[in-house]
């Protein structure tokens, strides 16, 4: 993706395309969006990219007549499959259902639907507590695994955190601290949701004994959580405003 | 002891903070029971709120949690072991 303009996203290089990329799409759209500037997306040259990309709703991001290039693809029924944009809404029954359509939609059962119902909690409810914006969320099962990915176009954690106190050089020590310690923007209130989140991971990759992954990414920072390594991988990479999450299970 | 009803969604530490609100802020030798309806969806924001109210903040004799399942179990006992507690979490059946 690359910004030709302040206000044109050119998605036309595009040749692949998964639910982490679609947030991340999706939270600088709405970033532009609030900023005040007028929003217009060209559609990728890829066929089958542009059409997945109009099946998960992207046109609907901007007004109409501001996404070009996009081929207007019928919305089959594959909601065994897929979990289209949904925003965020704030309000604690509002993610509670909305944690529970995903783990419907995508079929699991057992513990498997229950570690997928509080990861996705707990991620929804670190948009709503932390970021001071909405967020999006949308997800994808293909043949062996499960895709999710929610995301805002907030503070981001290292501000978050800075905000109580913890106060950290890089955003890539921001997320690595919320994410292995109780540390939280709410003293004595929280700290325990990625940790949650990423222990759940491990253990859907256990009992598959298949790997899984956490990707974390605020600002400049990414920490790769994956089920055959030790420790996190870190990277500095291009800033997004705000955090987006990834998760990648077996199922 | 005191019987409380669970939701069947669990949620935010708020909610869990909601759920015990009325009891007393000591609990001195009485224990807490929490019923929960089957398939109710965990979180472990919850249940480590639930653990600290009424283990850690009130001192209640124990904590009964009927109705988990045993991915519910699991996370409830790692929040009460990381809170010092975990000797007075308990699951009985359902009677």
């Amino acid at each position: 993706m690359s910004a030709t303009s302040a206000e044109v996203l050119d998605l036309r290089g595009c040749t692949f395309a998964t639910p982490g990329g679609l947030v991340a799409l999706a939270c600088e759209v709405r970033r532009q969006v609030e900023a005040g500037r007028r929003v217009t997306l060209e559609a990728p040259r890829n066929f089958d990219v542009a059409c997945w990309l109009d099946r998960m709703d992207v046109p609907k991001l901007v007004p109409d007549g501001c996404a070009s290039g996009f081929h207007g693809v019928q919305h089959h029924p594959r909601r065994d499959r897929l979990v289209e944009l949904v925003e965020i809404e704030d309000g604690e029954s509002e993610i509670e259902h909305m944690a529970e359509l995903v783990v419907n939609r995508v079929r699991l059962e057992g513990q498997a639907r229950s570690e997928l119902y509080d990861s996705l909690y707990e991620l929804a409810l670190n948009v709503c507590e932390h970021s001071g914006t909405s967020g999006f969320i949308a997800a994808q099962t293909y043949r062996n695994h499960l895709e999710v990915a929610i995301g805002d176009w907030g503070t981001g954690v290292r501000a978050s955190l800075a905000s109580a106190g913890h106060m950290y050089d890089a955003d890539a020590d921001a997320l690595l601290a919320a994410s292995t310690t109780d540390v939280s923007s709410k003293p004595g209130w929280g700290g325990k949701g990625l940790q949650s989140v990423i222990r759940n991971a491990k253990g859907v990759a256990r009992r598959h004994r298949r790997p899984a992954k956490v990707d974390l990414w605020s600002g400049n920072g990414t920490l790769r959580f994956d089920s055959n390594r030790a420790d996190p991988l870190v990277r500095r990479v291009r800033h997004h405003q705000g955090t987006i999450a990834r998760l990648v299970v077996p199922c | 002891m005191t019987t409380l009803q669970g939701p069947a969604r669990m949620g935010s530490r708020s909610k869990a903070a909601r759920l015990v609100q009325d009891l007393p802020t000591s609990l001195g030798n009485e224990s807490v029971r929490v019923e929960f309806g089957d398939g109710t969806l965990a979180t472990t924001s919850f249940l480590d709120q639930l653990c600290i109210e009424v283990l850690v903040v009130r001192r209640a004799k124990s904590l009964q949690l009927v109705g988990l399942d045993s991915y519910a179990q699991g996370v409830a006992l790692d929040c009460a072991r990381e809170r010092g507690v975990v000797d007075r979490v308990v699951f009985p059946p359902r009677v």
